[in-house]
Formats: structure tokens, C-alpha cells, sequence
């Protein structure tokens, strides 16, 4: 568990900053992404819309400003893209593959 | 003191002070690889401080109490590879040295630990991407064959051989991305044919793979058969899997699973953690840039009759 989860733990990640860790490397394939975490040395598969999802959270200032882009990129409702943006960062966060930018 | 012995194979300048039957001559602006032979105390005084602190990557015992096979690695020193039957060898953390110990057997049959695993693993080390797949050169392009141990890669590559193609490479492929290029370098000059597929050879195929070196037990022939000189592009990648009845089926894989092409790669457990990372980036490239093909394997189909058919594929659909 990295230093910010420890901090904080359960804040709404979609109102914070998240970063690809330096030890991790994402890489896009044509139907997945693959991140190598480069200090358990293992590879993790994630769907092209996560992928997307992590893509464009990371680059936000506050995860929350990716919603919209990605509720028009995918045709669903900012309510269902928060949460399920919300539930991926986390999963992504505790196998130490996002960390939140404090 | 004898003039040392010069080639060039897995994208490696090799220097030896000893003879290697099927090193590829030629030289060329490239990672030198220093081959010497060494007995087991030199080996052990070069160990040194690794004994005690290196971590035993991998282990392999076939049916016995005792070890078979086994890889060590110290972060400071390099690595160490034993194999019953073949000898050892200290590869420096670097590549850069190989220290060889073979038993007293034909040089042949020890180097077989050399060229299959300790040169792959210097050439890893000496920044390249390394792939369990054979190879051969059609029109200027590299096309290479990945599949398991015991597909028929080998099989393949002997029928691509005798119907036309250049020699590239047997089960270990090299690449380096250059520019935003995968290129390959070529292997080394042996082949190794399946007893059951040598049977089939008829004659004057067998004497087209060139001077037989030997025999391992009673699976596999060796050939000394001379790969083609300096890198040439990845022109066409073809994955053999298991498939049912009939004739083999070829078909262009749109989306490659990242799954299939990590599991390609030579040697997975000695991989710091910056060689998974190029391992990732490689097959990524490999992914967006090169032509992959699936093979499903039919039961009836011989490796000459895909063989033919796969380089009417080639010939038809992938072009250089």
C-alpha cells in the first residue's frame, strides 16, 4: 500500500488527482491494456474502457473533470461513469497500479 | 596463442577462445559477447561472493531427487546456468562475458546450453528483445513462427528452408526496435529437427540442411544449416496453436492478445524489472506494426504441406 493510500483511504477518488506511479508502465493493444507493475513484476489486463478511463483520469487536474468526456465518448450517463470510474480507481489504486496525487 | 574464434549471432559480436561449430562468421558494429572456457574452480572463484547471496530464479529436476537444471542470479555478479549433461555457465550482469564449463563431451552437444540459453540470455542483457520462435528470411523480411515447444516451429522452418526461404533462425529470434521499427538479428547456424520429421526427410532434403552434428538421445537431429548475415525487418508474425482434424486454418489476428505475445518471450523469470518493461514496450510494437497470423494446426496436414501453403500466404498477403 503506497504512502497516500494510507493517508486516504476512503476519500471520494473522484474528487482528488490521481498519477500513474513511476513503477508502473501502461500499454495499449488493440482490444486491451496491459500494466506492468514494475515492482511486483506483474502484468495486469484491463478492457479498452478502462484503460480510457485511467487515460484520461490521470490527465485530469480532479478525476471528476474526465466524467463527462467519457459519459459522451461511451453514451452513458455521468452518474453511471462516475461510479464505475470510482470503483476502477480504487481497485487500481490497492494493487498499487494509480496513486492518488496528494 | 591461438587466434580467437569471431562471428556473429542474436545480434551479438562473439569472440571465443575456443571452436563453435555453427557460429555464423562475420563481424559487424554490435555488443561484443567474450566466450571462455573455464574450469569448475575458475567458474567458482568468479562466483565468489554470489555464493550465499544469489537467488535461485529457477529449477528444474526431471523425476529425481537431484537438480537437473537450474538458473541463479546475483545482482552484482550475473547469472549462473547449470544443466546436467551440458555444464555451466557465468553470464556477467551485463552480457558482456560468458564463462563456459562443459563436461567432456562433444562441442556440439555442450554448446546446445550455449546457444539455447546462455547466448539468448547475453543478448537479452545486452539490450535486445528475445523471442521463443524460429525464422526465416522471404524477400528481405524476417517471418517468424512462435508456438510452444513441440508445435512444429522447427518442422516448419525446415520445409520453409528446403522450398526456397533463407535461414534466419531456430526457436530463439532476436529483435530491437529501431526507429520505430522491429528489426531482427539472425541466429545461429543449427537446426534442430524432431527425429519423427527427420524420418520423413527423404534424402537430398536432409543433405540440403547441411553437415549433420549430432544426435540428442533419440529426439532430436542437429544440422549445421547458415543463417543469413545482419538484421532484416519483421516482416509477418505467425502464432501456431493446437487446431482439430483436417488442414491447418490461417487467419489475420486483428486485435493480438498481449497474453500470447508476452508469453512468447524467451526466459520470463531471470527479467529485471527495466527488461519487463522493454518486453512490454516490444510486444506492443510488435502488436501495432507487424502482421500477425494465427495458425490453427490440423491433425492431417505434414509440416512440408504447410510449409507450402503458409509461404503461398506469405507470398500472397504480406508484404515486406
Amino acid at each position: 500500500m503506497s504512502k497516500h493510500q494510507a493517508d486516504q483511504p476512503r476519500e471520494n477518488v473522484l474528487d482528488l488527482a490521481v498519477v500513474v506511479p513511476e513503477h508502473v508502465i501502461f500499454r495499449s493493444f488493440a482490444e486491451e491494456t496491459v500494466a506492468l507493475n514494475l515492482q511486483t513484476g506483474t502484468f495486469h489486463g484491463l478492457n479498452p474502457t478502462a484503460g480510457r478511463m485511467v487515460e484520461l483520469a490521470a490527465r485530469a487536474h480532479f478525476v471528476r473533470e474526465a466524467v463527462p468526456a467519457l459519459a459522451a465518448e461511451y453514451g452513458v450517463s455521468e452518474e453511471r461513469i462516475a461510479s464505475d470510474l470510482e470503483g476502477l480507481l480504487r481497485s487500481l489504486i490497492d494493487r498499487g497500479l494509480v496513486d492518488i496525487d496528494a | 596463442m591461438p587466434e580467437p574464434t569471431r562471428g556473429t549471432a542474436f545480434g551479438l559480436r562473439i569472440e571465443a577462445d575456443f571452436d563453435i561449430p555453427g557460429l555464423p562468421s562475420g563481424e559487424g558494429d554490435l555488443p561484443l559477447a567474450e566466450l571462455l572456457l573455464a574450469d569448475e574452480a575458475q567458474l567458482a572463484r568468479a562466483w565468489g561472493a554470489a555464493e550465499g547471496r544469489a537467488t535461485r530464479i529457477r529449477e528444474e529436476r526431471f523425476g529425481r531427487d537431484e537438480v537437473d537444471r537450474f538458473i541463479d542470479a546475483d545482482p552484482e555478479i550475473g547469472y549462473r546456468l547449470f544443466a546436467r549433461y551440458f555444464g555451466s555457465c557465468l553470464i556477467s550482469r551485463d552480457g558482456a562475458r560468458l564463462l563456459c564449463v562443459p563436461p567432456p563431451v562433444a562441442s556440439w552437444r555442450w554448446q546446445r546450453l550455449l546457444v539455447g540459453r546462455c547466448l539468448p540470455l547475453a543478448a537479452m542483457l545486452r539490450g535486445y528483445e528475445v523471442l521463443h520462435a524460429g525464422a526465416v528470411e522471404i524477400d528481405g523480411g524476417v517471418v517468424a513462427v512462435v508456438g510452444p515447444s513441440g508445435s512444429g516451429k522447427s518442422s516448419l522452418i525446415v520445409h520453409l528452408v528446403l522450398q526456397g526461404a533463407s535461414f534466419f533462425t531456430d526457436d530463439v529470434l532476436v529483435l530491437q526496435e529501431r526507429e520505430e521499427q522491429l528489426v531482427a538479428h539472425p541466429g545461429f547456424g543449427v537446426i534442430n529437427v524432431r527425429t519423427g520429421e527427420d524420418e520423413r526427410l527423404a534424402g537430398p532434403d536432409r543433405d540440403a540442411l547441411g553437415p549433420h552434428l549430432g544426435q540428442t538421445g533419440r529426439s532430436k537431429h542437429h544440422y549445421g544449416l547458415t543463417p543469413v548475415q545482419g538484421e532484416r525487418p519483421l516482416r509477418a508474425l505467425y502464432l501456431l496453436s493446437p487446431g482439430r482434424e483436417g488442414s491447418a486454418t490461417i487467419a489475420r489476428v486483428s486485435a493480438p492478445d498481449p497474453r500470447r505475445l508476452l508469453a512468447s518471450a524467451f526466459i520470463h523469470d531471470v527479467r529485471p524489472p527495466e527488461q519487463l518493461a522493454r518486453l512490454l514496450h516490444v510486444c506492443a510494437r510488435l502488436a501495432a506494426s507487424v502482421p500477425i497470423f494465427d495458425v490453427a494446426l490440423g491433425g492431417d496436414e505434414g509440416a512440408a504441406a504447410l510449409a507450402r501453403r503458409l509461404r503461398e500466404h506469405v507470398d500472397d498477403g504480406v508484404r515486406a
